[in-house]
């Protein structure tokens, strides 16, 4: 239950610090469908109102957890993925300084990362994943990427976004979705989607607010050479 | 500045009242609002706060698929009339009630759910997870009310202990609660997370005939039982008494015959003198301050000193800021300590830490030593004379305890004098990192910049005549909060 609280209440932290954070979702990609993946969330724009709140004992009712209680949290949930079907070499840093949270893994495929994800939230929330969330696509086949998770953002958050002005605040942030390969891109489904000049990594950048206004752009196929 | 001020209070409230308003108002409220928004009207037109972009933000909370309110005099409330909201602590629950004047029923009721107007309409009021709800044609009174479960749990425990019958070993626990601020439940509750977790891992799936052959040892089923027993009667406790506390705050607005108006003579004076808005505060009627004087030996001379005890402020906006009038009501041994407590010594120490961008300044200058004599001259002889062998006690040992320290260098050290400025937000540069891309591999770097931001600038500047000891009490919170409390360095000790 505690750990359910901290993982809503950072969610709950991400979007009070709407105006400020940074995600980097960095895949890459071998020949064999094997590959790796790291994830950065970068508060440090934000550092001042994340030391006020974890300066409180309590919000809404709920305990704050402290950082000790939080890099305990990290440690677990990192030790519960690192026993994933096909998944290893799982490791995390949260620094509490500048709040800035590095996680990255290896994985036997995009299917072995997708369950292992999915079945450390059902860890986390103690329960099933959702229809959802199971309808999740990341693939790698026949050297086609395609990636299919606009469905994970709930369509009232455009409403709340229309109306709250933190949700607003939303358009500061930033979304970095990379992926990378051992063979040079082909084509790229989405416009907004750029390749690197090697050809070899694709970069989607956008603002949380444009995801929650949109976000099937979140999807798309990449297609490299064989 | 004034217009900001005034649609504050619509926020804070959502807006006034007349006379017979006040009448709702129980007298076992210990604290009391009122705003006077025809008043507050009166200076700053209503078309002029709606122009203010938050007040539009607040609009559209009430904005639904259809209707777009984008008026405050839409809201269908009566802003020739008066606000009030009122707190209540009592035994089993806390409240806060909000007293709307009303002035298009019609209007005001589409401020609601289509569920709940319903409700409203067909019966005039509605209860709902503590929001208790009732509405005139002139008038909505709207209480939220918190129950505090673990009264219940001691009233069951204490039917259990008058029958002389077991308690089951874990009653404590029996209250739903999220939180409890000792970190050893928090210690407990992640392990038994963690067992449970592990339970869920190792375990085959169970067979549809698991819970058949569960076996619970005597002791188990024993304590289940009693569990059980314990339950039952708690809920029975505070289903009966949340069916009368609700039916209590629906009366409210039947202007009950013992009301705070008819009752205390000082909130009547309060409420019929004019302002913009006006506080009134009852110390005695916070069951959870009394409660803090429980162990006290003074405990009975204290609870007669406080009941003419009242604090009410007087409150008006001006172009130039809020003007406030505070005035304490307090009986005369009270006020014969709090005048040998106040100090007119001022710490030139202290002052020279005040910002030159400071927006205003508070000073805690207490005289403790001469508040500690008169305190002993007036109740010493009190505890002597008394019949109770625990206040002759009382007294023994305060006069021991009286000749072991040294009181004058007590006081000389606590408390210290305080200096609180307050300098606005102000603008500081701040760091943080970035990432920079490389638009050949987009492989990225961190790169450390800067950025401005503002921030609330308050300085608090401690004073005593042995700064050591601030300092070694400095550094003893900072080991004990070291997360939450940053060293920069010691500016000044001396």
């Amino acid at each position: 239950m505690r750990g359910t609280l901290n993982t809503l209440l950072i969610t709950g932290l991400l979007f009070c610090l709407s105006g400020c954070f940074e995600l980097i979702e960095d895949t890459t990609l071998n020949s064999d469908g094997t590959g790796s993946y790291k994830m950065t969330l970068n508060l440090s724009s934000s550092t001042t109102k994340v030391n006020s709140l974890m300066a409180m004992d309590s919000i809404k009712g709920k305990k704050v957890p402290s950082r000790t209680e939080l890099q305990v949290s990290l440690r677990t949930y990192m030790a519960q993925l690192d026993e994933k079907v096909g998944v290893s070499n799982v490791k995390a840093n949260l620094n509490t300084e500048n709040w800035i949270l590095n996680f990255s893994l290896d994985f036997e495929s995009l299917e072995s990362l997708r369950k292992g994800l999915i079945g450390l939230s059902e860890d986390i929330g103690n329960q099933p994943a959702n229809d959802k969330v199971n309808a999740i696509i990341l693939n790698y086949t026949n050297k086609v990427y395609q990636r299919k998770i606009g469905n994970l953002i709930p369509a009232d958050w455009q409403e709340k976004a229309r109306i709250n002005e933190d949700f607003a605040l939303l358009k500061d942030g930033k979304c970095v979705f990379i992926q990378r390969f051992d063979k040079e891109i082909l084509s790229v489904s989405s416009d907004d989607v750029r390749i690197s000049k090697s050809k070899k990594a694709a970069m989607f950048q956008v603002s949380p607010l444009m995801l929650v206004n949109h976000p099937t752009k979140i999807d798309y196929l990449i297609n490299t050479k064989p | 500045m004034n217009k900001y001020i005034t649609a504050l209070l619509f926020l804070a409230s959502t807006l006034s009242l007349k006379s017979q308003i006040n009448q709702m108002i129980p007298d076992s409220a210990y604290f009391v609002m009122e705003v006077d928004l025809g008043k507050v009207v009166k200076s700053v037109p209503l078309e002029e706060i709606n122009k203010l972009a938050f007040v539009q933000s607040l609009m559209k909370q009430f904005d639904d698929e259809i209707n777009q309110i984008k008026d405050l005099s839409k809201l269908g409330v009566d802003f020739s009339s008066k606000l009030i909201a009122f707190n209540l602590e009592k035994e089993t629950y806390s409240s806060v009630s909000l007293i709307i004047p009303v002035k298009e029923k019609q209007n005001f009721i589409n401020l609601f759910s289509p569920e709940q107007q319903k409700i409203l309409l067909k019966t005039g009021s509605l209860e709902r997870d503590g929001l208790v709800i009732s509405l005139t044609k002139s008038t909505c009174v709207i209480s939220t009310i918190n129950w505090k479960t673990s009264a219940f749990r001691e009233q069951t425990k204490m039917i259990f202990e008058d029958n002389d019958w077991q308690l089951p070993d874990n009653y404590y626990y029996f209250q739903q609660y999220d939180f409890i601020e000792d970190d050893i439940y928090d210690i407990e509750e992640e392990a038994v997370e963690t067992e449970e977790y592990l339970e869920t891992e190792t375990y085959e799936p169970l067979g549809d005939d698991y819970y058949d052959e569960e076996v619970f040892s005597e002791e188990e089923t024993e304590q289940m039982e009693l569990e059980n027993k314990f339950k039952r009667i708690m809920d029975s406790i505070s289903s009966v008494q949340k069916t009368k506390i609700v039916s209590q705050h629906l009366q409210f607005i039947k202007r009950p015959k013992v009301n705070l108006y008819s009752t205390d003579d000082l909130y009547k004076k309060v409420s019929n003198q004019t302002a913009d808005a006006k506080m009134y505060v009852n110390p005695m009627m916070n069951i959870n301050m009394m409660d803090d004087l429980l162990y006290y030996p003074i405990k009975n001379y204290i609870e007669d000193e406080l009941k003419e005890m009242r604090q009410f402020a007087m409150i008006n906006f001006t172009n130039k800021g809020i003007q406030m009038d505070w005035k304490i009501q307090v009986s005369d041994n009270i006020g014969e300590i709090m005048k040998e407590a106040s100090s007119k010594k001022v710490d030139k120490q202290l002052l020279k830490y005040i910002p030159d961008y400071a927006q205003g300044v508070a000073l805690y200058n207490v005289n403790g030593y001469g508040a500690y004599e008169k305190l002993k001259e007036i109740y010493m002889p009190k505890l002597d004379e008394s019949e109770n062998a625990e206040m002759v006690l009382a007294s023994a040992i305060w006069s021991t305890i009286d000749e072991f320290i040294d009181m004058k260098a007590v006081a000389s050290v606590y408390p210290p004098k305080v200096l609180v400025s307050y300098g606005g937000f102000k603008e500081v540069e701040l760091s943080r990192v970035t990432y920079e891309y490389d638009e050949e591999t987009f492989e990225y770097s961190e790169v450390d910049t800067t950025y401005m931001e503002k921030i609330p600038m308050v300085t608090l500047a401690l004073s005593n005549e042995r700064a050591f000891l601030l300092e070694k009490y400095l550094k003893a919170f900072h080991k004990l909060e070291e997360e939450k409390v940053i060293k920069k360095k010691i500016l000044h000790c001396s």
